[in-house]
């Protein structure tokens, strides 16, 4: 087993991390910058050092420091999380030339399966579908203009090299091309250093659904479907595991498909198969593979009780797999709800500010994998991910009632969150019928109804506190005569 | 004395009658009845008849986010001549203001100025692009207008509610 491993990342996914490899007996690094000094994540690891200034150019994705952190710390591994530098071949490379075990994937995989256009080509190789559209680098307008009237509108632009959202605009007709290829090309260079983009047919009514696949070369398995459709901005913000309203015989197609494009790609570690689903059409298609540790992996941990940090361990020490296909049995049900630092009755625009006050959910079916504390600025320079709640149910309708009540019991005060939006999709006829899909958000109405009750309380409890603040009630009786004088006298 | 509480766009009027420093009698839609709000850790419980509400409370001078059964709410509290008189006020000062100020809807870098002061613009024409957390966001002109005034730079990080630039409306009239 690896026996010290530093974690090139930052927030919830560090700690997530820093925690089996402690559970294993590994030591760990952590690295921060100058935004994250004395961070959460930095206290949970055994060790820590400061890599750079905020921008995570300089900082998060600066990969000689942190390869020299890691060889100046006597590491033997490089987890890097998700986000970052996490999908990077060049960073894999360089760790393994450095001496040092990339906890991930090959060079090649990455390579490969993170050119968005090349691991198209590679599931229609292996006979799995892809969505319509067409398969060729987008440069200029031209291009795009002839490849638009292929495909039809409503389409989708996507970076090449993309992932998180980035560098993706849904474009609904001619007049919208233009300016929409300019910003996804410029999102592409800024995130990805490649401006290169593709464009596919857009799908309104799609599902996204996701195979967790874990693999030592040798074994391929698949942990079930997650369905990840409640999205804003192309990120999710609700996931959950099984999807609801697929049947057995699709379930089955679709994991099948996973593990068929894992293969081909000589695929090691733990990844993700992303697939969309025609609702309409009622056909499946690859979108893409993320060759990494995903944010929404906790579903996958809650329905099968695997570790999946724990086998990517195993894996990269050159171990093999602890399970087998047969040992990945899901039972009940699990839904993650993204805890943003996000205005939901503002468009979930980001919200930065000081955590005042942080209160964590707890009781039976609760997991919480959280980035912060209270007393810990959320700054412009990163993800709005806080935390992830996790909870799990015996089915669907009690893990949606659980998820209810631990998002009662989880409080942020300091900045907006999404927790009050997550409480009302849990309500949602739409969500509860599982009929949901990618456009989910575009159409929930932030329920603004007060019961009469709870405007009662809100009125007592704002009023007593206003109360309280001003001068304190003297319980001397003696100033009782004067008491008549002070301001908040009846 | 008499408060007036707004929450969510409806308004609710209290009598409160002070018994300790945590406890109140109150009286609120034609029902009296005692009630107390204590500190309990981080949280605040507020203590009806037959009833004890776990609260989050934030915010202090008659702003307050509360935060009851997974929802945040902003209250606000004001004595009810207070109320009444800056009612009157604002009323009185209501003169129709013919320049709008555009503001950052977001914290965020400013990647790209579009408008230059004196630019003629109309509605939907862009002004600044903002680079937040993951998005280019196109901020635009929400009218027809002038471009009065340009306040930041590219490259600049911005806070949210940070002065962009002005418009003026162009008179209508000929």
């Amino acid at each position: 087993m690896l026996k010290k491993v530093l974690v090139a990342n930052r927030g919830e996914i560090a700690i997530r991390i820093f925690r089996t490899c402690k559970e294993l007996g590994i030591r760990t690094v952590a690295v921060y910058s100058e935004a994250d000094r004395g961070a959460l994540h930095t206290r949970f690891a055994d060790e820590a050092f400061q890599i750079g200034p905020p921008p995570a150019a300089e900082s998060y994705l600066q990969m000689e420091k942190i390869i020299g952190v890691a060889k100046g710390s006597n590491c033997d591994g490089i987890h890097p999380g998700y986000g970052f530098l996490s999908e990077n071949e060049d960073f894999a490379q360089a760790s393994e030339d450095a001496g040092l075990i990339f906890v991930g994937p090959s060079p090649e995989a990455i390579r490969l399966l993170g050119d968005k256009i090349a691991a198209r080509a590679l599931a229609q190789q292996n006979g799995v579908p892809t969505v319509p559209g067409v398969g060729q680098p987008i440069q200029d307008l031209l291009t795009a203009q002839k490849a638009a009237k292929e495909i039809g509108f409503p389409l989708l632009i996507k970076a090449a090299a993309g992932g998180g959202g980035k560098g993706m605009r849904v474009v609904q007709n001619e007049s919208e091309l233009k300016d929409a290829l300019t910003r996804a090309q410029s999102e592409a260079q800024a995130a990805f250093g490649d401006p290169t983009v593709f464009i596919e047919k857009f799908i309104p009514k799609a599902k996204h659904i996701e195979v967790q696949i874990l693999s030592d070369a040798k074994n391929f398995l698949y942990l079930g479907e997650r369905e990840c459709s409640v999205q804003r901005r192309h990120q999710k913000l609700i996931e959950e595991s099984p999807a609801p309203k697929l049947t057995q015989l699709l379930r089955d197609t679709i994991c099948e498909a996973a593990i068929k494009v894992a293969k081909a790609a000589r695929y090691k570690s733990a990844g993700t198969v992303e697939f969309l689903f025609d609702t309409e059409a009622q056909k499946f298609y690859f979108l893409e593979v993320n060759t990494r540790l995903q944010v929404e992996h906790p579903v996958t941990e809650m329905v099968t009780g695997i570790d999946i940090v724990k086998e990517q361990l195993r894996v990269a020490a050159g171990q093999t797999l602890s399970i087998t296909q047969s040992d990945v049995r899901p039972r009940g049900h699990a839904i993650e709800c993204r805890i943003c630092a996000e205005d939901f009755q503002d468009q979930f625009l980001p919200s930065t500010g000081f955590i005042e006050e942080l209160n964590l959910p707890t009781g039976p079916g609760v997991r919480v994998d959280q980035g912060i504390s209270q007393g810990e600025h959320i700054t412009p320079f990163y993800d709005p991910l806080m935390a992830k709640l996790i909870v799990w149910g015996e089915n669907r309708v009690s893990a949606i009632e659980r998820a209810k009540r631990a998002l009662e019991e989880f409080r942020v005060f300091g900045v907006k969150t999404t927790i009050g939006f997550h409480h009302q999709a849990m309500d949602d006829a739409l969500f509860r019928s599982g009929e949901y899909t990618t456009d989910f958000i575009k159409h929930f109405q932030p329920k603004r109804t007060l019961t009469d009750e709870e405007l009662e309380m809100l009125a007592l409890a704002a009023v007593l506190k206003h109360t309280q603040e001003s001068v304190p009630f003297s319980t001397n009786s003696d100033s009782d005569a004067s008491a008549w004088k002070r301001p908040d006298r009846v | 004395m008499k408060y007036l509480i707004e929450v969510a766009g409806r308004q609710l009027e209290v009598q409160v009658s002070r018994q300790s420093q945590t406890e109140a009698v109150v009286e609120m839609r034609e029902k009296r009845q005692g009630v107390e709000l204590k500190r309990v850790g981080q949280n605040y419980v507020l203590l009806l008849e037959g009833r004890s509400i776990d609260l989050g409370i934030s915010g202090q001078n008659g702003q307050y986010k509360i935060q009851l059964a997974g929802q945040e709410y902003e209250v606000h509290v004001e004595r009810a001549l207070l109320q009444k008189y800056k009612q009157f006020l604002k009323q009185a000062q209501s003169a129709a203001q013919s320049e709008e100020k555009i503001v950052a809807p977001m914290p965020g870098l400013i990647l790209k100025i579009e408008a230059q002061p004196g630019q003629h613009v109309q509605a939907g024409d862009k002004l600044v692009i903002i680079d937040a957390m993951k998005m280019e966001n196109e901020i635009r002109a929400p009218h027809d207008g002038i471009v009065e005034k340009v306040a930041v730079q590219e490259k600049q990080q911005v806070e949210k509610g940070a002065l962009l630039c002005s418009i003026r409306r162009v008179s209508e009239e000929p």
